[in-house]
Protein backbone atom coordinates (compact mmCIF):
# COMPACT_ATOMS: atom_id res chain seq x y z
CA UNK A 1 0.00 0.00 0.00
CA UNK A 2 1.38 3.45 -1.01
CA UNK A 3 1.63 6.20 1.56
CA UNK A 4 -1.26 8.69 1.44
CA UNK A 5 0.90 11.08 -0.61
CA UNK A 6 1.79 8.55 -3.52
CA UNK A 7 -2.14 7.35 -3.70
CA UNK A 8 -3.78 11.23 -3.53
CA UNK A 9 -1.59 11.31 -6.33
CA UNK A 10 -2.06 8.54 -8.40
CA UNK A 11 -5.70 8.62 -7.66
CA UNK A 12 -6.20 12.26 -9.30
CA UNK A 13 -7.03 13.20 -5.99
CA UNK A 14 -4.94 15.34 -6.03
CA UNK A 15 -3.66 17.53 -9.76
CA UNK A 16 -0.18 16.23 -10.87
CA UNK A 17 2.68 18.79 -10.63
CA UNK A 18 6.54 18.74 -11.98
CA UNK A 19 9.08 18.13 -9.66
CA UNK A 20 12.51 19.02 -10.62
CA UNK A 21 15.05 18.30 -8.08
CA UNK A 22 16.99 21.44 -7.42
CA UNK A 23 18.16 23.65 -4.78
CA UNK A 24 21.42 25.66 -6.10
CA UNK A 25 19.36 27.63 -8.42
CA UNK A 26 17.57 29.36 -5.38
CA UNK A 27 21.30 31.27 -5.07
CA UNK A 28 20.02 33.47 -8.24
CA UNK A 29 16.67 33.82 -6.14
CA UNK A 30 18.09 34.56 -2.70
CA UNK A 31 21.91 35.63 -3.20
CA UNK A 32 22.95 32.74 -0.96
CA UNK A 33 26.24 31.20 -2.10
CA UNK A 34 26.38 27.61 -2.17
CA UNK A 35 28.81 27.22 0.73
CA UNK A 36 26.14 29.33 2.33
CA UNK A 37 23.56 27.09 1.26
CA UNK A 38 25.67 23.58 2.77
CA UNK A 39 26.46 25.01 6.01
CA UNK A 40 23.40 27.07 7.44
CA UNK A 41 20.11 25.33 8.06
CA UNK A 42 18.25 28.94 8.09
CA UNK A 43 20.06 29.86 4.81
CA UNK A 44 19.62 26.65 2.88
CA UNK A 45 15.75 26.72 4.17
CA UNK A 46 15.65 30.34 2.48
CA UNK A 47 16.80 29.04 -0.20
CA UNK A 48 13.75 26.32 -0.22
CA UNK A 49 10.99 28.49 0.53
CA UNK A 50 12.66 31.05 -2.13
CA UNK A 51 11.99 28.37 -5.41
CA UNK A 52 8.44 26.81 -3.35
CA UNK A 53 7.17 30.87 -3.71
CA UNK A 54 8.57 30.67 -7.02
CA UNK A 55 8.06 27.28 -8.84
CA UNK A 56 4.65 25.24 -8.36
CA UNK A 57 6.71 21.91 -7.99
CA UNK A 58 5.04 18.99 -6.69
CA UNK A 59 7.13 19.02 -3.71
CA UNK A 60 10.19 21.01 -2.29
CA UNK A 61 13.13 19.62 -0.45
CA UNK A 62 16.98 19.92 1.33
CA UNK A 63 19.90 20.21 -1.14
CA UNK A 64 20.49 16.60 -2.40
CA UNK A 65 24.11 17.05 -0.65
CA UNK A 66 26.31 13.80 -0.87
CA UNK A 67 29.52 14.72 1.24
CA UNK A 68 26.88 15.87 4.42
CA UNK A 69 27.25 12.01 5.63
CA UNK A 70 30.22 11.25 4.75
CA UNK A 71 31.85 14.27 6.48
CA UNK A 72 29.91 13.40 9.54
CA UNK A 73 32.26 10.01 9.63
CA UNK A 74 35.10 12.28 9.17
CA UNK A 75 35.98 12.88 5.70
CA UNK A 76 37.28 16.21 4.54
CA UNK A 77 35.04 17.85 2.05
CA UNK A 78 35.82 20.27 -0.54
CA UNK A 79 33.32 23.46 -1.08
CA UNK A 80 33.27 26.25 -3.26
CA UNK A 81 30.56 28.90 -3.89
CA UNK A 82 30.06 27.51 -7.35
CA UNK A 83 29.67 23.83 -6.75
CA UNK A 84 28.12 21.37 -4.27
CA UNK A 85 30.35 20.14 -1.95
CA UNK A 86 32.52 17.04 -2.67
CA UNK A 87 34.78 14.78 -0.60
CA UNK A 88 38.43 14.90 -1.11
CA UNK A 89 39.57 12.88 2.10
CA UNK A 90 38.26 9.63 2.58
CA UNK A 91 38.38 7.86 6.69
CA UNK A 92 38.77 4.26 5.14
CA UNK A 93 42.51 3.38 3.84
CA UNK A 94 42.46 -0.19 4.16
CA UNK A 95 40.18 -3.05 4.57
CA UNK A 96 41.74 -2.79 8.41
CA UNK A 97 39.96 0.67 9.18
CA UNK A 98 36.69 -0.55 8.79
CA UNK A 99 36.38 -2.73 11.97
CA UNK A 100 37.43 0.53 13.84
CA UNK A 101 35.53 3.10 11.83
CA UNK A 102 32.81 4.75 14.29
CA UNK A 103 29.25 5.69 13.62
CA UNK A 104 28.51 9.25 14.20
CA UNK A 105 26.06 10.59 16.20
CA UNK A 106 23.00 12.53 14.28
CA UNK A 107 23.64 15.95 14.55
CA UNK A 108 27.70 16.30 14.28
CA UNK A 109 29.04 18.13 11.37
CA UNK A 110 26.37 19.66 8.71
CA UNK A 111 23.58 16.76 9.63
CA UNK A 112 22.56 19.38 11.79
CA UNK A 113 21.96 22.40 9.68
CA UNK A 114 20.20 19.79 6.86
CA UNK A 115 17.96 18.63 9.64
CA UNK A 116 16.91 22.18 10.76
CA UNK A 117 16.04 23.35 7.00
CA UNK A 118 14.04 20.51 6.76
CA UNK A 119 12.14 21.29 10.08
CA UNK A 120 12.18 25.12 9.28
CA UNK A 121 10.43 24.12 5.93
CA UNK A 122 8.29 21.99 7.26
CA UNK A 123 7.23 24.50 9.57
CA UNK A 124 6.60 27.39 7.16
CA UNK A 125 5.89 25.61 4.07
CA UNK A 126 2.33 23.90 4.87
CA UNK A 127 1.44 24.74 1.27
CA UNK A 128 4.03 22.15 -0.33
CA UNK A 129 5.22 18.82 0.58
CA UNK A 130 8.36 18.85 2.06
CA UNK A 131 11.01 15.81 1.45
CA UNK A 132 14.39 15.40 3.27
CA UNK A 133 17.35 14.17 1.63
CA UNK A 134 20.01 11.88 2.63
CA UNK A 135 22.45 9.55 0.22
CA UNK A 136 22.31 5.76 -0.21
CA UNK A 137 23.88 3.18 1.59
CA UNK A 138 26.52 2.15 -0.77
CA UNK A 139 27.30 5.68 -2.28
CA UNK A 140 27.88 6.39 1.23
CA UNK A 141 30.76 3.79 1.13
CA UNK A 142 31.81 4.65 -1.59
CA UNK A 143 32.64 8.06 0.18
CA UNK A 144 34.21 6.89 3.27
CA UNK A 145 36.88 4.87 0.74
CA UNK A 146 38.05 5.61 -2.49
CA UNK A 147 35.54 3.79 -4.85
CA UNK A 148 37.48 2.01 -6.97
CA UNK A 149 39.01 0.18 -3.77
CA UNK A 150 35.26 -0.47 -2.72
CA UNK A 151 33.95 -2.39 -6.27
CA UNK A 152 37.23 -4.14 -5.66
CA UNK A 153 35.98 -5.21 -2.11
CA UNK A 154 32.69 -6.19 -3.07
CA UNK A 155 34.53 -8.84 -5.12
CA UNK A 156 37.19 -10.26 -2.81
CA UNK A 157 36.75 -8.48 0.58
CA UNK A 158 32.63 -9.70 0.67
CA UNK A 159 32.66 -9.35 4.74
CA UNK A 160 34.29 -5.90 5.13
CA UNK A 161 32.01 -4.69 2.72
CA UNK A 162 28.98 -5.80 4.33
CA UNK A 163 30.31 -4.48 7.62
CA UNK A 164 31.11 -0.93 6.55
CA UNK A 165 27.57 -1.21 4.55
CA UNK A 166 25.86 -1.96 7.89
CA UNK A 167 27.80 0.82 9.59
CA UNK A 168 26.49 3.11 6.85
CA UNK A 169 22.56 1.85 7.30
CA UNK A 170 22.77 2.43 11.05
CA UNK A 171 23.92 5.53 10.74
CA UNK A 172 21.60 6.50 8.05
CA UNK A 173 18.29 5.19 9.51
CA UNK A 174 19.08 7.08 12.16
CA UNK A 175 20.00 10.50 10.44
CA UNK A 176 16.87 9.77 7.94
CA UNK A 177 14.73 9.47 10.76
CA UNK A 178 15.77 12.30 12.19
CA UNK A 179 13.81 14.01 9.54
CA UNK A 180 10.80 13.34 10.42
CA UNK A 181 8.99 16.03 12.08
CA UNK A 182 6.01 17.80 11.42
CA UNK A 183 5.32 19.09 7.98
CA UNK A 184 8.56 16.60 6.29
CA UNK A 185 6.69 14.22 4.19
CA UNK A 186 9.26 11.60 3.52
CA UNK A 187 12.80 11.05 2.64
CA UNK A 188 14.97 11.24 -0.89
CA UNK A 189 17.37 8.57 -0.94
CA UNK A 190 20.17 9.25 -3.21
CA UNK A 191 21.76 5.80 -4.49
CA UNK A 192 23.90 6.78 -7.36
CA UNK A 193 26.49 4.12 -6.87
CA UNK A 194 23.92 0.81 -7.13
CA UNK A 195 24.19 1.88 -10.66
CA UNK A 196 26.91 1.08 -11.25
CA UNK A 197 26.34 -2.58 -10.06
CA UNK A 198 25.58 -5.53 -11.85
CA UNK A 199 21.20 -6.55 -10.78
CA UNK A 200 22.64 -9.24 -8.17
CA UNK A 201 25.25 -6.70 -6.32
CA UNK A 202 23.07 -4.31 -6.75
CA UNK A 203 20.35 -6.43 -4.88
CA UNK A 204 23.13 -7.81 -2.59
CA UNK A 205 24.91 -4.91 -1.86
CA UNK A 206 22.37 -1.63 -2.41
CA UNK A 207 18.79 -2.66 -2.35
CA UNK A 208 19.02 -5.00 0.47
CA UNK A 209 19.89 -2.02 2.80
CA UNK A 210 17.92 0.27 1.41
CA UNK A 211 15.14 -1.84 2.09
CA UNK A 212 16.27 -1.82 5.76
CA UNK A 213 16.06 2.00 5.86
CA UNK A 214 12.67 1.63 4.11
CA UNK A 215 11.08 -0.46 6.64
CA UNK A 216 12.36 1.51 9.33
CA UNK A 217 11.25 4.71 7.55
CA UNK A 218 8.39 4.56 5.17
CA UNK A 219 4.77 4.64 6.84
CA UNK A 220 1.13 6.40 5.62
CA UNK A 221 2.60 9.64 6.42
CA UNK A 222 6.09 9.25 5.45
CA UNK A 223 7.28 8.66 2.02
CA UNK A 224 11.11 7.08 0.81
CA UNK A 225 11.91 8.52 -2.66
CA UNK A 226 14.48 6.01 -4.25
CA UNK A 227 16.99 7.93 -6.57
CA UNK A 228 19.27 6.10 -8.71
CA UNK A 229 20.52 8.29 -12.03
CA UNK A 230 22.87 5.35 -13.06
CA UNK A 231 22.10 3.13 -15.67
CA UNK A 232 19.40 0.95 -14.18
CA UNK A 233 17.50 -0.55 -17.08
CA UNK A 234 18.43 -4.07 -14.99
CA UNK A 235 18.05 -2.98 -11.83
CA UNK A 236 14.26 -1.56 -11.86
CA UNK A 237 12.97 -5.17 -10.17
CA UNK A 238 15.63 -4.44 -7.66
CA UNK A 239 14.97 -1.15 -7.03
CA UNK A 240 11.46 -2.03 -6.62
CA UNK A 241 11.89 -4.54 -4.28
CA UNK A 242 13.48 -2.10 -1.53
CA UNK A 243 9.67 -1.20 -1.10
CA UNK A 244 10.17 2.43 -1.35
CA UNK A 245 6.89 4.27 -2.21
CA UNK A 246 8.66 6.30 -5.11
CA UNK A 247 11.20 5.43 -7.69
CA UNK A 248 13.11 8.24 -9.01
CA UNK A 249 15.45 7.94 -12.50
CA UNK A 250 17.70 9.66 -14.15
CA UNK A 251 18.81 10.31 -18.12
CA UNK A 252 21.22 7.23 -18.63
CA UNK A 253 17.92 4.83 -19.00
CA UNK A 254 14.89 5.90 -21.50
CA UNK A 255 11.46 6.00 -19.51
CA UNK A 256 9.51 4.02 -21.98
CA UNK A 257 11.50 0.62 -21.18
CA UNK A 258 11.45 1.75 -17.47
CA UNK A 259 8.19 2.51 -16.88
CA UNK A 260 5.93 -0.91 -17.57
CA UNK A 261 8.53 -2.40 -14.99
CA UNK A 262 7.08 0.10 -12.46
CA UNK A 263 3.96 -1.39 -10.34
CA UNK A 264 1.18 1.19 -10.39
CA UNK A 265 0.67 1.94 -6.71
CA UNK A 266 4.53 3.37 -7.40
CA UNK A 267 5.60 6.64 -8.15
CA UNK A 268 7.92 7.09 -10.42
CA UNK A 269 9.85 10.49 -11.68
CA UNK A 270 12.27 11.73 -14.55
CA UNK A 271 13.91 12.11 -16.27
CA UNK A 272 15.03 15.39 -18.38
CA UNK A 273 18.82 15.88 -18.72
CA UNK A 274 20.00 18.01 -15.71
CA UNK A 275 23.38 19.07 -17.49
CA UNK A 276 22.62 18.93 -21.33
CA UNK A 277 19.28 20.01 -21.18
CA UNK A 278 18.26 22.03 -18.31
CA UNK A 279 21.75 23.86 -17.90
CA UNK A 280 23.07 23.80 -21.31
CA UNK A 281 20.58 23.97 -23.40
CA UNK A 282 18.34 27.03 -24.40
CA UNK A 283 14.06 26.75 -23.04
CA UNK A 284 13.14 25.37 -26.36
CA UNK A 285 15.05 22.68 -25.71
CA UNK A 286 13.83 22.38 -22.23
CA UNK A 287 10.14 22.50 -23.32
CA UNK A 288 10.40 20.00 -26.28
CA UNK A 289 12.32 18.06 -24.20
CA UNK A 290 9.78 17.98 -21.66
CA UNK A 291 6.58 17.65 -23.69
CA UNK A 292 8.24 14.72 -25.23
CA UNK A 293 8.43 12.66 -22.07
CA UNK A 294 5.17 13.69 -20.87
CA UNK A 295 3.66 12.48 -24.03
CA UNK A 296 5.60 9.27 -23.80
CA UNK A 297 4.41 8.92 -20.27
CA UNK A 298 0.61 9.83 -20.82
CA UNK A 299 -0.51 6.18 -20.35
CA UNK A 300 1.23 6.00 -16.29
CA UNK A 301 -1.06 7.97 -13.87
CA UNK A 302 2.02 7.08 -11.25
CA UNK A 303 4.58 9.24 -13.75
CA UNK A 304 5.97 12.57 -12.33
CA UNK A 305 8.27 15.02 -14.66
CA UNK A 306 11.12 15.39 -12.89
CA UNK A 307 14.81 16.13 -13.60
CA UNK A 308 17.64 13.39 -14.37
CA UNK A 309 19.23 14.41 -11.00
CA UNK A 310 20.17 17.38 -8.81
CA UNK A 311 20.02 20.74 -11.18
CA UNK A 312 24.01 21.68 -11.21
CA UNK A 313 24.38 25.69 -10.16
CA UNK A 314 24.15 27.83 -12.99
CA UNK A 315 20.68 25.75 -14.36
CA UNK A 316 19.33 29.19 -15.82
CA UNK A 317 15.77 30.19 -14.26
CA UNK A 318 14.71 30.65 -18.05
CA UNK A 319 15.44 26.58 -18.15
CA UNK A 320 13.22 25.91 -14.83
CA UNK A 321 10.79 28.11 -16.15
CA UNK A 322 10.30 26.40 -19.80
CA UNK A 323 10.49 22.89 -17.48
CA UNK A 324 7.23 24.18 -15.72
CA UNK A 325 5.84 25.92 -19.09
CA UNK A 326 5.83 22.42 -20.44
CA UNK A 327 4.05 20.78 -17.76
CA UNK A 328 1.36 23.40 -18.05
CA UNK A 329 1.06 23.56 -21.44
CA UNK A 330 0.85 19.69 -21.65
CA UNK A 331 -1.83 19.37 -18.93
CA UNK A 332 -3.76 22.01 -20.96
CA UNK A 333 -3.46 20.03 -23.77
CA UNK A 334 -4.04 16.75 -22.51
CA UNK B 1 47.44 -24.13 -25.20
CA UNK B 2 44.30 -25.63 -25.01
CA UNK B 3 41.59 -23.23 -26.11
CA UNK B 4 37.92 -22.15 -25.23
CA UNK B 5 35.62 -19.89 -26.88
CA UNK B 6 38.97 -18.76 -28.93
CA UNK B 7 40.68 -18.19 -25.90
CA UNK B 8 43.41 -19.87 -23.89
CA UNK B 9 42.51 -21.76 -20.48
CA UNK B 10 44.81 -19.00 -19.00
CA UNK B 11 42.48 -15.77 -21.06
CA UNK B 12 39.42 -17.57 -20.34
CA UNK B 13 40.02 -17.86 -16.64
CA UNK B 14 40.95 -14.07 -16.50
CA UNK B 15 37.53 -13.47 -18.72
CA UNK B 16 36.11 -15.46 -15.94
CA UNK B 17 37.54 -13.87 -13.58
CA UNK B 18 39.01 -16.77 -11.77
CA UNK B 19 41.46 -15.14 -9.36
CA UNK B 20 42.98 -18.32 -8.50
CA UNK B 21 42.91 -20.05 -11.49
CA UNK B 22 44.87 -17.05 -13.17
CA UNK B 23 47.62 -17.61 -9.97
CA UNK B 24 48.02 -21.01 -11.24
CA UNK B 25 47.97 -21.17 -14.68
CA UNK B 26 50.57 -18.24 -14.51
CA UNK B 27 52.82 -20.58 -12.43
CA UNK B 28 52.29 -23.51 -13.70
CA UNK B 29 53.14 -21.86 -17.64
CA UNK B 30 56.46 -20.68 -16.29
CA UNK B 31 56.93 -23.65 -14.76
CA UNK B 32 56.83 -25.07 -18.51
CA UNK B 33 58.89 -22.86 -19.95
CA UNK B 34 56.38 -20.66 -21.64
CA UNK B 35 58.01 -17.18 -22.50
CA UNK B 36 56.46 -13.95 -19.98
CA UNK B 37 55.85 -11.99 -22.96
CA UNK B 38 53.56 -15.34 -24.42
CA UNK B 39 51.73 -15.57 -20.79
CA UNK B 40 50.64 -11.69 -21.38
CA UNK B 41 49.44 -11.91 -24.76
CA UNK B 42 47.01 -14.77 -23.45
CA UNK B 43 46.16 -12.40 -20.50
CA UNK B 44 45.65 -9.48 -22.97
CA UNK B 45 43.03 -11.62 -24.79
CA UNK B 46 41.30 -12.28 -21.66
CA UNK B 47 40.93 -8.70 -21.09
CA UNK B 48 39.90 -7.84 -24.23
CA UNK B 49 36.88 -10.13 -23.83
CA UNK B 50 36.15 -8.61 -20.35
CA UNK B 51 35.97 -5.35 -22.17
CA UNK B 52 34.02 -6.85 -24.03
CA UNK B 53 31.56 -8.05 -21.21
CA UNK B 54 31.43 -5.03 -20.14
CA UNK B 55 30.33 -3.30 -23.49
CA UNK B 56 27.48 -6.02 -23.66
CA UNK B 57 26.37 -4.90 -20.37
CA UNK B 58 26.85 -8.40 -18.90
CA UNK B 59 29.70 -7.11 -16.91
CA UNK B 60 29.98 -4.51 -14.54
CA UNK B 61 32.07 -2.26 -12.47
CA UNK B 62 32.82 -4.47 -9.64
CA UNK B 63 33.77 -6.63 -12.90
CA UNK B 64 36.00 -4.56 -14.30
CA UNK B 65 37.80 -3.30 -11.85
CA UNK B 66 38.40 -7.20 -10.19
CA UNK B 67 39.40 -7.92 -13.64
CA UNK B 68 42.26 -5.43 -13.79
CA UNK B 69 43.21 -6.34 -10.10
CA UNK B 70 44.13 -9.84 -11.34
CA UNK B 71 45.87 -8.89 -14.59
CA UNK B 72 47.65 -6.56 -12.21
CA UNK B 73 48.93 -8.88 -10.33
CA UNK B 74 49.97 -11.16 -12.94
CA UNK B 75 51.93 -8.67 -14.14
CA UNK B 76 53.88 -7.98 -11.03
CA UNK B 77 54.72 -11.20 -11.55
CA UNK B 78 55.54 -11.66 -15.06
CA UNK B 79 56.97 -7.75 -15.77
CA UNK B 80 60.29 -8.85 -14.25
CA UNK B 81 60.83 -11.77 -16.24
CA UNK B 82 60.24 -9.89 -19.62
CA UNK B 83 63.60 -9.83 -21.56
CA UNK B 84 62.72 -6.35 -23.18
CA UNK B 85 60.91 -3.68 -21.37
CA UNK B 86 57.96 -3.84 -23.40
CA UNK B 87 54.94 -4.81 -21.36
CA UNK B 88 53.61 -6.27 -24.31
CA UNK B 89 50.98 -4.13 -25.00
CA UNK B 90 50.94 -2.72 -28.13
CA UNK B 91 48.43 -0.11 -28.52
CA UNK B 92 49.52 2.78 -28.08
CA UNK B 93 50.25 5.14 -24.82
CA UNK B 94 47.30 7.20 -23.22
CA UNK B 95 47.71 9.94 -20.57
CA UNK B 96 44.32 10.33 -18.70
CA UNK B 97 43.59 12.49 -15.70
CA UNK B 98 40.82 14.90 -14.24
CA UNK B 99 41.85 18.00 -14.35
CA UNK B 100 42.63 20.85 -11.97
CA UNK B 101 39.71 21.82 -9.51
CA UNK B 102 38.06 18.60 -9.57
CA UNK B 103 38.45 15.84 -7.39
CA UNK B 104 36.44 12.85 -9.19
CA UNK B 105 37.86 9.99 -10.24
CA UNK B 106 35.35 7.45 -10.79
CA UNK B 107 34.61 7.70 -14.53
CA UNK B 108 38.30 8.38 -15.28
CA UNK B 109 39.07 4.70 -13.49
CA UNK B 110 36.66 2.98 -15.50
CA UNK B 111 38.33 4.56 -18.49
CA UNK B 112 41.94 3.47 -17.46
CA UNK B 113 40.77 -0.23 -16.81
CA UNK B 114 39.04 -0.21 -20.15
CA UNK B 115 41.93 1.59 -21.99
CA UNK B 116 43.94 -1.25 -20.47
CA UNK B 117 41.82 -4.05 -20.90
CA UNK B 118 42.32 -3.36 -25.10
CA UNK B 119 45.81 -3.52 -24.83
CA UNK B 120 47.36 0.47 -24.33
CA UNK B 121 49.34 1.36 -21.48
CA UNK B 122 47.88 4.10 -19.22
CA UNK B 123 49.60 6.69 -17.62
CA UNK B 124 47.11 7.83 -15.16
CA UNK B 125 47.91 11.20 -13.95
CA UNK B 126 45.36 11.03 -10.64
CA UNK B 127 42.96 13.75 -10.02
CA UNK B 128 43.37 17.71 -9.80
CA UNK B 129 45.75 17.38 -12.01
CA UNK B 130 47.55 20.72 -13.12
CA UNK B 131 47.93 21.70 -17.03
CA UNK B 132 51.81 21.81 -16.89
CA UNK B 133 51.26 18.33 -15.53
CA UNK B 134 49.74 16.93 -18.42
CA UNK B 135 52.11 18.00 -20.60
CA UNK B 136 54.82 16.53 -18.53
CA UNK B 137 53.40 13.16 -18.64
CA UNK B 138 52.56 13.34 -22.23
CA UNK B 139 56.42 13.96 -22.95
CA UNK B 140 57.90 11.42 -20.64
CA UNK B 141 55.63 9.07 -21.72
CA UNK B 142 55.15 9.77 -25.65
CA UNK B 143 51.67 9.79 -25.60
CA UNK B 144 49.83 10.18 -28.39
CA UNK B 145 46.06 10.64 -26.86
CA UNK B 146 45.42 12.59 -23.46
CA UNK B 147 42.18 12.50 -21.99
CA UNK B 148 41.13 14.88 -19.69
CA UNK B 149 38.24 14.16 -17.02
CA UNK B 150 35.81 16.52 -15.55
CA UNK B 151 32.53 15.90 -13.51
CA UNK B 152 32.29 19.79 -12.55
CA UNK B 153 31.10 22.75 -14.93
CA UNK B 154 33.65 25.00 -13.48
CA UNK B 155 36.69 22.52 -14.68
CA UNK B 156 36.04 23.36 -18.18
CA UNK B 157 38.61 26.61 -17.80
CA UNK B 158 41.13 24.33 -16.25
CA UNK B 159 40.70 22.19 -19.14
CA UNK B 160 41.07 24.77 -21.97
CA UNK B 161 43.96 25.78 -19.70
CA UNK B 162 45.32 23.10 -20.28
CA UNK B 163 44.56 22.79 -23.78
CA UNK B 164 46.49 26.05 -24.06
CA UNK B 165 50.01 24.79 -22.30
CA UNK B 166 49.93 22.21 -24.90
CA UNK B 167 49.78 24.81 -27.50
CA UNK B 168 52.60 26.39 -26.13
CA UNK B 169 54.61 23.55 -25.50
CA UNK B 170 54.57 22.85 -29.42
CA UNK B 171 52.55 19.33 -28.52
CA UNK B 172 49.38 20.36 -29.91
CA UNK B 173 50.09 18.27 -33.48
CA UNK B 174 51.55 15.71 -31.89
CA UNK B 175 49.41 14.64 -29.36
CA UNK B 176 45.41 14.47 -29.55
CA UNK B 177 43.13 15.57 -26.61
CA UNK B 178 39.72 14.00 -25.71
CA UNK B 179 37.65 15.28 -23.26
CA UNK B 180 34.87 13.19 -21.28
CA UNK B 181 32.61 13.43 -18.09
CA UNK B 182 28.78 13.79 -17.75
CA UNK B 183 28.99 17.93 -17.81
CA UNK B 184 30.43 17.51 -21.22
CA UNK B 185 29.21 17.36 -24.74
CA UNK B 186 30.15 18.18 -28.44
CA UNK B 187 29.52 21.71 -27.81
CA UNK B 188 31.73 21.68 -24.96
CA UNK B 189 34.48 19.79 -26.86
CA UNK B 190 34.35 22.74 -29.68
CA UNK B 191 34.13 25.13 -27.34
CA UNK B 192 37.68 23.81 -25.46
CA UNK B 193 39.03 23.40 -28.89
CA UNK B 194 39.49 19.46 -27.79
CA UNK B 195 40.13 17.07 -31.10
CA UNK B 196 37.47 14.33 -29.20
CA UNK B 197 34.45 13.74 -26.94
CA UNK B 198 34.17 10.75 -25.07
CA UNK B 199 30.30 10.21 -24.45
CA UNK B 200 31.07 6.80 -21.75
CA UNK B 201 34.55 4.79 -21.42
CA UNK B 202 33.67 2.47 -24.35
CA UNK B 203 33.59 5.48 -26.91
CA UNK B 204 37.25 6.57 -24.89
CA UNK B 205 38.11 3.03 -26.12
CA UNK B 206 37.25 3.71 -29.60
CA UNK B 207 39.02 7.27 -30.07
CA UNK B 208 42.16 5.48 -28.81
CA UNK B 209 41.68 2.92 -31.48
CA UNK B 210 41.61 5.32 -34.10
CA UNK B 211 44.00 7.52 -32.71
CA UNK B 212 46.56 4.87 -32.14
CA UNK B 213 46.07 3.09 -35.42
Amino acid sequence: MSSKWAQTIISGAKPRAAMPIMLSPASELTGIGMIDMATNGEKQFACIEALAKQYPSLAVHTGMDLSVEAEAFGCGVRFTDDEVPSVDKRVIAGMEDIEGLAVPVVGTGRTSAYLRAARLAGEAISYRPVFGGCIGPISLAGRLMDTSALMLALMKHVAQAHALLEKCTDFLIEYAGAFKAPGVDGIIVAEPMAGLLSPEKCETFSSRYVARMVDALQDECFTVILHNCGRTQKLVGSMVNTGAHGLHFGNAVNMREIAPLIPADRLFFGNVDPVGVLRNGTPDDVERTAIQLLEDMQPYDNFILSSGCDLPPGTPLANIDAFFRAFDCFQKNA
Amino acid sequence: MEEHDGLSELGRALADLDEGGVEHLVRQHLDHGMSPEAIINELSAGMAEVGELFRQEEYFLTELIYSGDIFKNAMAVLQPLCKTAADGKAGGVVVLGTVQGDIHDLGKNIVVTLLECAGFTVVDIGVDVPAQRFVEAAVESQAVLVGMSMLLTTAFDAARETITAFTQANLRDKVKIMIGGSVTNENVKQDMGADFWGKDATAAVDIARAVCQ
